[in-house]
């Protein structure tokens, strides 16, 4: 897996290299200290992961994910941050980010991240999604309303899961054994019913639930 | 800041003195006019007094004379009369018209004044021979009436009478002297009078003029002291606004420059600490289990000390109102004000609040979080609602909650005056009032203005 690294502290980047290189499934192939160098770099390199700091001079991390996302072969993006708010969460997960590491767990959740993220599917720090659930369920109290969830039927929970992991519809057809236009039906209908209105909706649902970490 | 003559207000008044001096002034003009017109009264009752008298004696003599020619008339008709040989009624008409002249002699005798006593005198000794001339006559038989009375007449009665007229008009023309002198005196008198007047006139003008000269000369000093005091106190207070704006921007700045040299600085450090303790754990194998504890405890230590810097960041400035906007930043703060006191929060935020300058985004952003902490602290509120809503040249911000009020009595704290020079700043109107029945309620408008216009004013403004 071929990785680019953006970070704009050195020490940061260093430390990163030094936990990556001990895993021989990643390579790393280039560095950036800034959101442009890293656009640069990903165009030069086309590496298949960019693992992004969030606040970078010139251009922040998650405008550098969005951006990627129109290149041809779009490389996946891990966010690295500080924030644990689902302000930056809804961002990240909106450019098109597959996952979001608090900056503090990066030594033990960068590797596990990246193993997720290869194998097509998102990770979110047990910290950050921890704060989120926390933060859904208080709400919910708040409004007193009760959570949707259980109203899914179990095959709506499947295409739940799957679509929040990061695959396409055609994906999880394959995955799950149907046809593109059942999943279509049943990604409509829970969204529905979860009252959720985007994609990037569905993945913070997701991680609210805990249902991906 | 000391006045020159500070110690003259302290110990010295001028108000009393100028009472004084206007009393002073008022009582000169009321006793001047009332001695004029006192004299002046006394003066026309002089002349009038003159006059009167004058006519008087006029009057008597004039009564004198006309009595004179009557008996003269009587004695004639008498004379004439040779019908009868005697004539009572005459001589009763004759003792009547004596009477009345030594009546009137008498009076005038009073009228007179000393100097004119021979002449009466005279009068009185020629009158009596006037009158004793006709005794005889009454004795007279017809014939001697009309042998002697032309005789008589001719030799006793004209001669007298003229004798007795002449004195009369000499009495007359001494009482005419007597008039033009005592006029003259009048006059004299009226002279005096007038140049007493001028005189009090001319005090009265200098003494006027003296006070008024004081009172203006001390009022110009006066209120060009309180001018002075005004500007001084108006450039204080305008320095004043501006330290304390100055205040605010400098504290803004530096949270800002603090929550970045933590961000940036501190906490990437500690992730890097955190990385390279990660290493020595990896590194450990496994084996050494004193220093895997050592090692589990450093990264408990350096989770804290990381979750303690990250509170203090978002506490200083929240990042997402510097990455994403005030919305985020809004939103944010709202979910953390929740997690922390429990208290349900609406937010509605309507209008486009990204379009925002910097310095409003940071103005709305800190009154929410002031106006919130306020809540918690305060209000034992249930419910706290915030409304944001921004059009093409408003910006209004509504917090309201439905706890204890505010109690007038209580000062403003330093976070509502910080409130105030935020929005005064921005040329906004702040306003806190308690709600019916219970609650508070902030309410602040800002005038909105583009960057664009912002150049344009500038540019107007040269």
């Amino acid at each position: 897996m071929r990785v680019l690294l953006a970070d704009d502290h050195s020490i940061v980047r260093r430390g990163m290299r030094a936990l990556l290189e001990t895993d021989d499934m990643v390579e790393v192939v280039a560095e950036a200290a800034d959101g442009l160098e890293a656009l640069r770099l990903c165009e030069e390199h086309h590496p298949d992961l960019l693992i992004l700091d969030v606040a970078m001079p010139k251009l922040n991390g998650i405008d550098v994910a969005a951006r990627t996302q129109k290149m041809q072969q779009a490389p996946r993006s891990i966010m690295l941050s500080m924030h644990l708010d689902e302000s930056y969460v809804m961002r990240a997960i909106n450019a098109g980010a597959r996952g979001y590491l608090l900056k503090d767990a990066t030594d033990e959740d960068l590797l596990p991240a990246i193993r997720a993220v290869a194998a097509g599917k998102s990770f979110f720090s047990p910290a950050v999604s921890g704060v989120l659930a926390e933060e859904y369920m208080q709400q919910l109290q708040e409004r007193g309303l009760t959570d949707s969830y259980d109203l899914l039927t179990d095959r709506e929970k499947e295409v739940l899961q799957a679509l929040a992991e990061g695959r396409a519809n055609k994906e999880v057809a394959v995955l799950l054994d149907v046809g593109v236009s059942t999943i279509e039906t049943h990604r409509a209908n829970l969204m529905q019913k979860l009252n959720l209105h985007s994609t990037a909706e569905i993945v913070l649902y997701a991680v609210r639930k805990r249902l991906i970490v | 800041m000391q006045f020159p003559g500070s110690w003259q207000r302290r110990f010295f008044r001028t108000w009393p003195v100028a009472a004084a001096a206007l009393g002073g002034l008022l009582l000169l003009i009321y006793t001047s006019v009332a001695t004029t017109s006192r004299k002046a009264e006394e003066i026309y009752a002089q002349l009038d007094q003159l006059n009167t008298h004058h006519r008087q004696v006029e009057n008597k003599l004039r009564r004198l004379r006309g009595d004179v020619h009557l008996s003269g008339i009587y004695i004639r008709d008498y004379l004439l009369d040779t019908d009868r040989e005697e004539g009572p009624e005459y001589r009763q008409h004759l003792t009547e018209l004596r009477q009345n002249h030594a009546a009137t002699v008498k009076e005038l005798r009073a009228l007179l004044p000393p100097d004119a006593a021979p002449r009466m005198d005279n009068l009185q000794a020629e009158l009596d021979q006037y009158w004793q001339a006709f005794e005889p006559l009454f004795e007279w038989s017809l014939y001697e009436k009309i042998v002697r009375s032309a005789r008589f007449l001719r030799r006793e009665v004209l001669p007298r009478r003229e004798a007795v007229l002449a004195i009369t008009v000499d009495i007359e023309q001494l009482n005419n002297a007597n008039l033009a002198a005592q006029r003259a005196e009048v006059t004299r008198r009226l002279s005096g009078f007038r140049d007493d007047l001028d005189r009090r006139l001319w005090r009265t003008l200098l003494l006027g003029f003296v006070i008024a000269l004081v009172a203006v000369l001390r009022l110009r000093g006066l209120e060009r002291r309180s001018d002075l005091q005004r500007a001084h106190a108006e450039r204080a207070e305008h320095e004043m606004r501006l330290l304390s704006q100055q205040l605010v921007a400098t504290q803004e700045e530096e949270r800002k420059k603090l929550t970045r040299e933590l961000h940036d600085h501190v906490g990437q450090m500690l992730t890097a600490l955190r990385m390279e303790i990660g290493k020595a754990d990896r590194a450990r194998g496994g084996s050494d289990l004193v220093l895997g504890q050592a090692i589990g405890e450093a990264k408990r230590l350096l989770d804290t000390i990381l979750r303690s810097v990250r509170d203090l960041v978002m506490g200083l400035r929240p990042s997402m109102l510097d990455d994403f906007g005030l919305q985020p930043a809004l939103e944010w703060h709202v979910r953390d004000f929740r997690r922390r006191y429990a208290i349900p929060v609406g937010l509605s935020l309507g209008g486009d609040l990204d379009a925002l300058p910097d310095q409003y985004r940071t103005c709305v952003y800190r009154i929410v979080q002031e106006a919130l902490t306020n809540c918690a602290r305060h209000a034992h509120a249930n419910r706290i609602e915030i409304r944001v809503h921004v059009d093409a040249n408003t910006l209004d911000l509504l917090v309201s909650d439905d706890g204890a009020g505010i109690d007038p009595a209580r000062t403003r704290g330093v976070g509502l005056l910080g409130i105030e020079e935020r929005v005064r700043e921005l040329h906004g109107a702040f306003r806190i009032a308690s709600r019916q029945p219970h609650g508070t309620e902030l309410h602040v408008t800002l005038p909105v203005t583009t960057p664009i216009e912002e150049a344009e004013l500038a540019r107007a403004a040269g």
